[in-house]
């Protein structure tokens, strides 16, 4: 939880590049920079959402489960994110700006993929991490979590970023999208598909239990 | 090359709207704080109880 709370001071990047806007009206703004105010609710958020997210699926690659296990979280904090963000947009809470062409409902299509994918990107990180930081040296993980999605969304979402802060073309920006889109999906496979996550499969059995004791817990 | 699009500085929040969604996500960290703090005292229980 602290390290989904640590994301919200990368929100200022985040919405640079991405041409993300929350109006200067909005209640309890907390933090600025870049000239970009983020409210309250963002650090309270991505703390709830980050912290669901990664841990279920950490413990999901640690436990073993199938590939459509993993991909159905994924699909489940996409819808989770989606529902939340679009209902936003629509009651002007937040909005995408610029040349979007890939906006559903307001929503980009890359923004989607990329926040349900956060959840395996950053529970195989914890995953491959998690063995180089037992008892004390746990709490490195919660840096790790920002740190994770920071690199996925500089990875992937970069043709995007690049396109939203240049004079492409719709055509051209279109393009951008779908390789955003492709390389969010993309990057969690490749997590599911690591040495470690293969392991994990072949050592554990398919079966899960979020409330048993993690090894670093001590 | 490179440049930013305008920012709709005008843009105005709808405050009833935003500070619903304050409550959501604040509910929604109790809930899941609640979630983890409940995890840490089992695994606390029976590590010190093993």
């Amino acid at each position: 939880m602290v390290g989904g709370a640590l994301c919200g001071f990368l929100e200022p990047f985040g919405d640079l590049l991405g041409a993300t806007f929350y109006p200067l009206n909005t209640p309890l703004l907390v933090f600025e920079a870049f000239g970009r105010q983020i409210p309250l609710y963002v650090f309270v958020g991505e703390s709830m959402f980050f912290a669901s997210a990664v841990y279920i699926a950490y413990r999901f690659l640690r436990s073993g489960m199938p590939t459509r296990k993993l991909l159905a979280i994924i699909v489940a904090f996409s819808v989770f994110d989606a529902a939340m963000e679009m209902t936003c947009i629509h009651f002007h809470v937040m909005t995408y700006y610029g040349n979007n062409p890939l906006l559903v409902l307001g929503l980009p299509l890359y923004a989607i993929v990329q926040n349900g994918a956060l959840a395996v990107v950053g529970g195989w990180t914890v995953l491959v991490l998690e063995p180089k930081l037992r008892g004390r040296r746990a709490w490195w993980l919660a840096p790790v979590v920002p740190v994770s999605f920071g690199l996925q969304a500089f990875v992937a979402t970069w043709p995007m970023y690049l396109g939203l802060n240049s004079d492409f073309s719709r055509p051209t920006m279109l393009a951008l999208g779908l390789i955003s889109t492709a390389l969010n999906l993309a990057l969690p496979m490749l997590c599911i598909y690591s040495p470690q996550a293969t392991a994990a499969r072949r050592s554990a059995p398919a079966q899960i239990d979020l409330g048993e004791r993690l090894p670093y817990v001590s | 090359m490179f440049h930013h699009p305008r920012v709709p500085t005008e843009m105005v929040a709808n405050q009833t709207a935003s500070l619903i969604f304050l409550a959501f996500t604040a509910m929604s960290f109790l809930g899941v704080l609640t979630w983890a703090t409940s995890i840490f005292c089992v695994h606390r229980t029976s590590f010190h109880s093993s």
